[in-house]
């Protein structure tokens, strides 16, 4: 019993090892890991994708210090649609496409303008998508040169991507949270930009005075969307501003003119807080915008005592309104320009004033341009750095105001 | 299906009953030559046993008989002889129980079977003309190994003494080491040809009754011609000897024996091996060394983490290998894939080929090396080390990941303290490997939770094999995961101890109080 027991229970399973399974087994040869794609429009109504596939870097051995060795290549198709572009891909490379560990989506300028409806179907749909993918948006430049431009120090070519954002004026945006702002009220989704610059090699060598200038990847700022289309794009100190209001600025440094002290301050941004209430006066809504921010001050280009209070005021009001001044500058853009209310501000008056939300009079991107924000900053240094004057600044100089 | 129809004829049960010398339960008599030829003919054709006639002072016939080599002759000749030669008195009979029962054993002897199976075991038995019974002395001689380091269980900090073949030896070993009446050591024989002498060690009053009773029933149900190491009674007596895994521990080590035998095991020590066998064994007992209770609490605690990480290590690192580069891909950071691929890109065969024949590879080598003289194995490490590492990558034959793969597990199960424990997971290695290779973390996962399942089930002795874990006993924890300092051990694990579970009484921690000031 216990014998016939024992025999069939090893026939099942013998049988079930060899007659299941298998079947997904996909050797990691055989796969073209795209780290990258591109989505660009064509004028005759066509999609080209690019993708970028990562060379598994050779052993160490081999690289004799070859600092040019190829990470990655691109490969592009047409297609009329985005399924149509992939099938046209995988016909042109003999490993299997693999977009699981795709790390960013580029969307090319036109294809932004155009609208992103079918896109964003195609990633719904898509059974090898990832909702936390990073998308951007190209400046001046189609997707796929913007994936060609070489990459140095970095084995996963898209990654630059990733790491350049992280700078204070980029932002990120997944996939998941462009659809969550783009479906939302009261708000309208922004991804971050970049542009290509044509580098010029400095290097005085005579090698490299022949080289054509390399074009270069550059963080641009944030392209503004609205109903899925790219309208517009907020530059580097725009997007600066909008991060101020949406309290993600971070590590940033301030840079001002100080006519007082003849000369610019820099300041290291520690940390900022906002807070932005709404009000309803009539017809006009109106939005109070307060921001403050504490800095150290990191370089000092004057000729100010900062061991006195007013000086440290002074400074501090310059700051404050310049902040200011920016933050104001684009919420003008985005009102006049753009309409397109990308800080938010109708999600924030919704939450404050749900019943008034209901009797608003048009849809919020009709009213956001007549929406008056009033900014109120106050920056202050928290550290000037001083101990004492320094050595250099000798009693005869004698400016101190 | 009847499989019973292929089945070959049933060979006959009835063991060949240990009967050297049968038909002579008969009682020894008074006549010597007739002694001499019944034992003559027993053992007839045994050119060691000598029949040494020796006239004594009184002229009564005296024989001795004994195994040429297992008694001390020079000690024979000394004592026994001189003493036979030089006594005057009634007997000799009288004169060796005057002047030898101190010194050694001796015994009277009445049945010639009696005679058989002294002179058997080693004794020199005198029989005496006119006299209906013998005398048996023993001389034991001691052509054995002396006591030395336990080879296959080093330790930097303890006791460096092992088990060695003499049965006596050993338990005078324990003996040593717990001065107590509570030690109980009870003698059997095993093997109706080897007569081999097997000792049931316990601590009465410490170990359970049922427990001490199932060991002795196990042990008496054992029908064997010979027992030439503790593995034929370890096989005779375990709960399941199918798993995998062992359900008794061995050692070499009486500490380890006597720290056992505290916690309220049972210790089985066979005549002729080093091995003694300590029962109920858990799974956690095989991740645990001697050297935990000698080293401070403080630095055995993260080792046995270690060694809980490494033995999942040793078991799982070659099929998770296989399952991510086959199957899980997105699990991969995507640095490593991209390493992976471009090693992978060079050889031919598919990951789980590659591993299998590593694996089998270092299996192999491990084998060779420990079979092999000491002087040729250092040879096959090196040609070994070479092939596996360095040739077979630079031929293209195997992926590097792959080497690093097979060399951390290979490290890894060398971690685990046990040896017997450690082969169960050498073993399951492979049905995982082939698991993951048909299935990827699927398969793996199947293989997991069955042997999970599996070690559920298995039971030591009426001791889950899980115990302290599953069903859980805070008490027994503290010897798990952790080694809590001995001070705070204060009761025995109630696996196998059924009363006296207080072992250390409590508050004795080394405090501000009582620190010299």
């Amino acid at each position: 019993m216990i014998n016939k027991c024992a025999a069939a229970s090893a026939i099942i399973v013998v049988c079930s090892l060899i007659t299941t399974g298998c079947w997904d087994r996909q050797e990691v040869k055989n796969l073209a890991i795209v780290t990258a794609t591109g989505l660009d429009y064509n004028k005759d109504g066509t999609y080209t994708q690019s993708v970028q596939i990562a060379i598994p870097s050779p052993t160490t051995q081999a690289s004799g210090g070859g600092n040019d060795q190829k990470t990655f290549f691109v490969i592009s198709a047409k297609g009329k649609t985005l399924a149509d572009t992939r099938q046209h891909l995988q016909q042109t490379i003999h490993l299997k496409l693999y977009y699981s560990h795709r790390r960013v989506i580029i969307i090319g300028e036109q294809m932004a303008r155009n609208g992103l409806e079918q896109v964003l179907d195609s990633f719904h749909r898509e059974i090898d998508m990832r909702m936390r993918n990073m998308v951007f948006v190209t400046k001046g430049t189609d997707a796929a040169a913007m994936l060609k431009s070489p990459v140095t120090l970095e084995s996963i070519p898209a990654d630059q991507f990733r790491y350049l954002h992280l700078q204070p004026s980029g932002r990120s945006t997944t996939i998941m949270n462009f659809d969550a702002t783009a479906s939302s009220e009261g708000i309208d989704p922004t991804m971050g930009a970049f542009e290509v610059v044509q580098e010029h090699s400095s290097d005085e060598s005579a090698t490299s005075q022949t080289t054509a200038p390399k074009p270069r990847i550059k963080l641009y700022g944030v392209g503004i969307f609205k109903k899925l289309k790219l309208v517009g794009y907020l530059n580097d100190e725009e997007t600066r501003a909008l991060n101020w209001i949406t309290g993600n600025i971070t590590d940033s440094y301030l840079t001002t003119y100080i006519p007082q002290g003849h000369g610019n301050v820099s300041v290291h941004i520690l940390g900022a807080k906002r807070a932005i209430h709404s009000k309803v006066l009539g017809k006009t809504i109106r939005m109070n915008v307060s921001v403050s921010g504490e800095c150290e001050l990191i370089e000092d280009g004057t000729d100010l005592d900062f061991s006195r209070p007013e000086n440290v005021k002074l400074v501090n009001d310059i700051l404050s309104s310049t902040v200011k001044r920016s933050i104001e500058n684009s919420v003008k853009k985005t009102q006049q320009l753009y309409k397109a209310d990308v800080f938010g501000f109708g999600r924030i008056f919704h939450a404050a004033h749900p019943q008034e939300w209901k009797q608003l009079s048009a849809p919020w991107s009709t009213l956001y341009p007549q929406v008056d924000v009033t900014v109120h900053t106050q920056i202050s240094v928290i550290g000037s750095g001083f101990a004492k004057m320094p050595l250099y600044r000798n009693e005869s100089s004698g400016e101190v105001k | 299906m009847k499989f019973r129809k292929y089945r070959s004829a049933r060979i006959a049960t009835e063991p060949v009953l240990h009967a050297p010398h049968a038909g002579c339960d008969i009682p020894i008599v008074s006549t010597l030559s007739k002694n001499e030829q019944l034992l003559k003919g027993i053992f007839q054709n045994c050119s060691d046993v000598v029949f040494h006639s020796t006239p004594t002072p009184m002229h009564t016939e005296t024989l001795a008989l004994y195994i040429n080599g297992l008694p001390d002759t020079k000690h024979l000749d000394d004592i026994i002889l001189n003493s036979l030669i030089g006594s005057d008195s009634q007997s000799p009979q009288q004169a060796f129980h005057k002047n030898f029962t101190p010194v050694s054993m001796s015994r009277k002897v009445a049945l010639l079977s009696d005679v058989v199976d002294s002179v058997l075991g080693g004794e020199v038995v005198f029989l005496f003309e006119g006299e209906e019974h013998g005398l048996a002395v023993s001389v034991q001689g001691n052509e054995r190994r002396a006591i030395e380091d336990p080879p296959s269980e080093p330790v930097i900090r303890g006791p460096r003494e092992g088990f060695v073949e003499s049965l006596l030896t050993n338990t005078s070993l324990l003996r040593r080491r717990l001065r107590s009446a509570n030690l109980k050591i009870e003698m059997s024989e095993i093997g109706q040809l080897s007569r081999t002498e097997v000792a049931i060690v316990y601590l009465k009053d410490i170990a359970k009754d049922e427990l001490v009773n199932n060991v002795r029933d196990r042990l008496n149900r054992i029908q064997i011609d010979g027992v030439l190491e503790s593995g034929y009674i370890e096989e005779f007596i375990a709960d399941a000897p199918y798993s995998p895994f062992p359900q008794i521990q061995n050692t070499e080590r009486p500490d380890v024996v006597i720290g056992s035998l505290l916690e309220g095991k049972v210790a089985i020590i066979t005549d002729g091996t080093p091995i003694a066998l300590i029962l109920p064994m858990t799974f956690w007992a095989g991740l645990q060394a001697s050297e935990d209770y000698y080293e401070r609490s403080f630095i055995s605690t993260p080792i046995r983490w270690l060694r809980i990480l490494f033995t999942s290590v040793s078991l799982l690192l070659p099929s998770m290998y296989v399952s991510l580069v086959s199957y899980d891909h997105p699990a991969l950071p995507t640095n490593l894939l991209l390493s992976i691929a471009s090693s992978q890109r060079l050889s031919p065969f598919p990951a789980i080929i590659e591993t299998l024949l590593m694996e089998i590879t270092f299996e192999a080598l491990r084998e060779a090396g420990v079979r092999l003289p000491k002087g040729v194995g250092s040879a096959v490490t090196i040609v070994g080390g070479i092939v596996i590492g360095q040739a077979a990558v630079q031929a293209g034959f195997i992926s590097a990941p792959v080497v690093i793969v097979v060399a951390t597990t290979g490290i890894a199960s060398f971690i685990i303290p046990r040896y017997n424990f450690g082969l169960a997971f050498r073993l399951l290695r492979f049905p995982l490997l082939l698991l993951s290779g048909f299935m990827g973390f699927f398969g793996l996962m199947i293989g997991i939770i069955a042997i999970i399942i599996h070690l559920a089930a298995l039971r030591s002795f009426g001791l889950p094999y899980l115990f302290p874990v599953a069903p859980l006993s805070m008490v027994g924890l503290k010897d798990v995961f952790l080694r809590k300092a001995w001070f705070s051990m204060n009761l025995r694990p109630s696996s196998a101890a059924q009363n006296n579970l207080l072992r250390i009484p409590p508050e004795q921690q080394p405090d501000q109080r009582n620190k010299g000031d």
